[in-house]
């Protein structure tokens, strides 16, 4: 071998070579050990208290797809990458179709831990599961709808959880986002009813790719339920999961937002950032003997700190205001004239009565519905399904540290073409005069340097095939596995339904039996407006009505010219509100809710305000006009008990533009 | 009931009760605790002995009856009520005699003092009257059942309905006097008879949801059972197994092609 003019070349070449093996350098798809919401906050016990015939927390979960929905799911599921882009090509991928499926399969498997740990923290009977049938609505889109009645009754909170991970496999050991082996990537909005959250409308906690798409959701439910409510119904339709919404690339909106806290002060969503949770390696090393699902990698990484918050959020909400409606939906299942009366109640003796038979149905409803989700859990996560999870869980870690191990030896290689290269040019440029021993050490340097930059590909290339060659092999495997959960879930809910009708029957028939004629029923009626003077404002109550009026309990609607509403939940006289009650100021800077008293429509006295981003406060109202805020220590106050509690100072000017009644 | 059992009673009233407790029946005030005793002693001495659940019954009657009996309302039945009744008048008759139709319709002021009698006596012997009902609990566990003792509650709402019908019938609502403690009464009334219905009615949806609630459980655990047996891991065994085999292959290809690279990179020098 021998100097050639070519060698100053060749190692140009090189040099080009190197910045590509720069390039080419793997990431090990590493994740964290400690989920975020575990980093903030000492568990607390609840102190919150289902109110009688709700309960306390539903968890909704995407598990299983129609058939009719397959390809629109599996399109939308790789057009909408969350983490970062996907080629158009790769959409139709058998790759991303199997990532899709999936993505139901351990979304599935792992909600069943996040109900493990709220079922730990939380009073029997209180939490459900709401299984998710992705499918298409009435014009084609995306959605889905809940598969057991689990919604059917008021619950203060409902948690949409999903696993995520990125469509494109070529990218799965980059930092996108990703649900394998020892990885976990969750997704989750967290929702009361809007009434106990006006100014979020319902929406307390959000995964970041998901809050546009909550906060779009919040608003078509309060349409929807302002709809019905006008309608006369009290119950409107569960709201699709959140991440399907996000897939169907649904309506947006934005919502007052902060950082993840335990104490939250600020009426705004909590964002829950994404984020890559790698398991417990101990806890995932034991699931490969474990047939009876006892171990629980996800608890120690997220769960368990997730429910911490979940408990948090529950003694921080108003459970009363997050069921009221949801609530006297269910009681108008089993008595339509009592129903609207239970949304601000009544002392009478008559109505206490009835109300607490009706409360006893709802509960016994609710602990069937119980039995039901403790069955869907034991039976996918203690079954042969769950054993074939954690099969394949334990598959994937093996296919994650080839990768892993593959991805190290690729950027060893890396290391080693481009100290190679910087070695034979430093050896070629030291010296002009280069003697023959430098040259042949130079060629071999390079030689070597060139052979280990093939080998970084041929690594990425054999990484690459064995993630492939998993999807590949495991698709028969996922469809088995989708099969059986639809089967289960399916035989579950047709016997629970069967038995929860005959059930219903029955104590419908007991209700009947031992119920004397109520001396107050709900009907519905006209509302004034709460202002008085709001022009082309239409109401509709229901509750007690006379002579074609509000008066009595009930709760009323109005919808005003500007496009604007409202709602009004509480005591009424004459067609307005008067007395102790709640209003929901739908406007178009955003929503908010004033608790106190009214008089003749008007807020009087001192009310808590809840708005938008701001803190709860309690202000002091005269004539529906906002005069400024309470003294301190005072307390939620008519108009007479509010003279007593005024600061003795000037209060600020004014704030119409506040008043309910403007 | 001979004077064996007056004289058992006498001495459970002087181990058992509390001086403190030892007080006289409305209307007597001022009385010593030695007539209050002799009073319930007495009384005692009218009840069933030897049927001890006719015993009990009559002693929860009692005990119920006395529900809700302020001491305004308590005088106002003083005010209403004629009494017959003495304290050697044995108590199954009382009763007997307020439940009689003819009575209720032609003798309210009879009725209202008959129930006036027992809701004293139930107040003044309120300390034997419990310890009767623990130590008759005590000896025959059967008389705590619910179901019996909501039978008792029933009888002891219709007691006191009668009472509120018959004060109703004297008008005594419309007392300037006593018509606020009748209209309490009778409110309270309802709130007892309320509680009772929804006793009963919870007991009836306790057994349903049991019922309902242990055989859903059973067939959802055998439908469980089903689906899953449905399940084959071994088809995810082959499947990681197939996959295995792929990548092996692909790791078989690489070395050769790597070879092929070397030998190319070494002829090139």
């Amino acid at each position: 071998m021998k100097h050639t003019p070519c060698q100053p070349l060749a190692i140009r070449l090189a040099m080009l070579g190197l910045l590509l093996l720069l390039g080419a350098c793997a990431t090990t798809a590493t994740g964290h050990y400690t989920s975020a919401s575990a980093l903030r906050g000492p568990a607390e016990h609840l102190t919150a208290k289902a109110p009688p015939g709700s309960v306390l927390v539903v968890i909704r979960y995407p598990a299983m797809v129609d058939p009719e929905a397959e390809n629109a799911y599996e399109q939308a599921y790789a057009a909408s990458p969350i983490g970062g882009g996907v080629s158009r090509q790769y959409a139709s991928s058998p790759d991303s179709a199997a990532i899709a499926s999936s993505v139901i399969v351990k979304s599935s498997y792992f909600a069943l831990s996040l109900y493990q740990d709220l079922v730990k923290r939380l009073p029997e009977h209180s939490v459900l599961l709401s299984p998710h049938l992705v499918k298409l609505d009435d014009d084609g889109a995306l959605t889905s709808v809940p598969v057991t009645r689990a919604e059917s009754l008021g619950s203060v909170l409902t948690i949409d959880f999903a696993t995520y991970s990125f469509p494109d496999l070529k990218r799965m050991m980059d930092s996108t986002p990703l649900t394998f082996g020892d990885l976990v990537t969750p997704l989750v909005v967290v929702r009361t009813d809007y009434r106990a959250a006006p100014a979020t409308d319902g929406v307390l906690l959000a995964s970041r790719p998901l809050l546009a798409y909550a906060g779009g959701q919040g608003r078509e439910i309060v349409e929807h339920s302002l709809q019905s409510l006008e309608a006369g119904k009290l119950a409107a339709p569960p709201p699709a999961h959140a991440f399907i919404a996000y897939l169907a690339n649904g309506r947006q909106a934005a919502l007052a937002t902060q950082p993840l806290t335990q104490r939250p002060e600020r009426n705004a969503v909590q964002i829950y950032p994404l984020e890559k949770i790698r398991l417990d390696g101990d806890a995932l090393r034991a699931l490969q003997g474990d047939d009876t699902g006892t171990v629980d990698p996800l608890s120690g990484a997220f769960s368990s700190a997730f429910a911490d918050r979940i408990v948090a959020m529950l003694n921080r909400l108003d459970a009363g205001k997050a069921v009221m409606v949801g609530k006297a939906a269910a009681v108008a299942g089993i008595d339509p004239t009592l129903a609207a009366l239970t949304v601000a109640g009544s002392p009478d003796e008559d109505y206490q009565a009835r109300l607490r038979y009706a409360e006893r149905l709802l509960d016994a409803e609710r602990k069937y519905l119980s039995v039901q989700s403790l069955r869907i859990y034991d039976g996918i996560r203690n079954g042969e399904m769950g054993a074939e999870v954690r099969d394949m869980l334990a598959a994937e870690e093996d296919v994650l540290q080839e990768r892993r191990s593959l991805a190290r030896k690729q950027n060893a290689a890396a290391f080693l073409a481009v100290l190679g290269v910087v070695a034979a040019s430093a050896i070629s440029s030291g010296n002009k005069n280069n003697s023959y021993g430098d040259t042949i050490l130079s060629n071999a340097i390079l030689g070597a340097s060139v052979y280990a930059g093939s080998q970084v590909f041929a690594y990425k290339r054999r990484s690459r095939a064995v993630g492939s060659n998993y999807f590949a092999s495991i698709i028969p495997a996922l469809d088995e596995q989708t099969a059986v959960q639809v089967n289960l879930i399916d035989s579950n809910e047709t016997i629970t339904a069967i038995r929860f009708e005959d059930l219903q029957a029955k104590l419908k028939a007991l209700y009947g039996k031992n119920q004397r004629a109520l001396e107050t029923i709900a009907t519905r009626c006209q509302f004034l407006p709460l202002g008085g003077d709001e022009g082309g404002a239409k109401g509709v109550w229901s509750g007690v009505c006379k002579d074609g009026l509000a008066a009595g309990q009930g709760l009323g609607v109005l919808r005003l010219a500007g496009g604007t509403s409202r709602e009004y939940f509480g005591a009424a006289r004459n067609g307005k509100a008067n007395g102790r009650g709640y209003a929901i100021v739908h406007g178009r800077n955003g929503d908010y809710g004033i608790d106190g008293y009214f008089v003749d429509g008007r807020a009087e006295g001192i009310a808590r305000v809840s708005r938008p981003g701001a803190r709860p406060s309690l202000r002091r109202f005269k004539g529906g006009r906002d005069i400024g805020p309470a003294p301190r220590d005072a307390r939620i106050a008519p108009p007479a008990d509010a003279g007593a509690q005024a600061p003795p100072v000037a209060a600020r000017a004014p704030d119409r533009a506040n008043a309910p009644g403007a | 009931m001979g004077r064996a059992m007056g004289l058992a009673l006498a001495l459970f009233w002087l181990a058992a009760v509390p001086a403190a407790a030892k007080t006289a029946p409305a209307g007597s005030a001022g009385a010593s605790p030695a007539p209050v005793q002799e009073h319930c002693i007495t009384t005692l001495s009218g009840f069933p002995a030897r049927d001890t659940g006719a015993r009990y019954q009559l002693f929860r009657l009692t005990e119920a009856l006395a529900r809700d009996a302020t001491p305004e309302f308590r005088a106002m039945l003083a005010h209403y009520g004629r009494s017959r009744v003495s304290a050697r008048t044995p108590i199954l008759e009382v009763v007997k005699g307020i439940a009689n139709p003819v009575l209720r319709q032609a003798e309210p002021a009879l009725v209202v003092g008959q129930i006036a009698y027992l809701i004293d006596f139930a107040k003044a012997c309120q300390p034997v009257i419990s310890g009767q009902i623990e130590s008759l609990r005590a000896y025959d566990p059967d008389l705590a059942k619910a179901d019996f003792n909501s039978t008792i509650d029933q009888d002891a709402l219709f007691l006191r309905q009668i009472l509120a019908d018959a004060l109703r019938r004297q008008n005594a609502h419309l007392d300037p006097q006593y018509g606020a403690s009748v209209l309490a009464y009778e409110r309270a009334l309802v709130r007892t008879r309320n509680q009772i219905e929804y006793k009963a009615f919870n007991h009836d949806v306790d057994a349903l949801e049991a019922l309902y609630m242990t055989d859903l459980d059973k067939r959802l655990a055998k439908s469980n059972d089903m689906a899953n047996a449905e399940m084959n891991r071994e088809a995810l065994s082959t499947a990681v197994a197939t996959s295995k085999d792929m990548t092996a292959n692909n790791k078989k290809q690489e070395k050769k092609r790597s070879l092929v690279t070397l030998l190319q990179i070494l002829s090139g020098f």
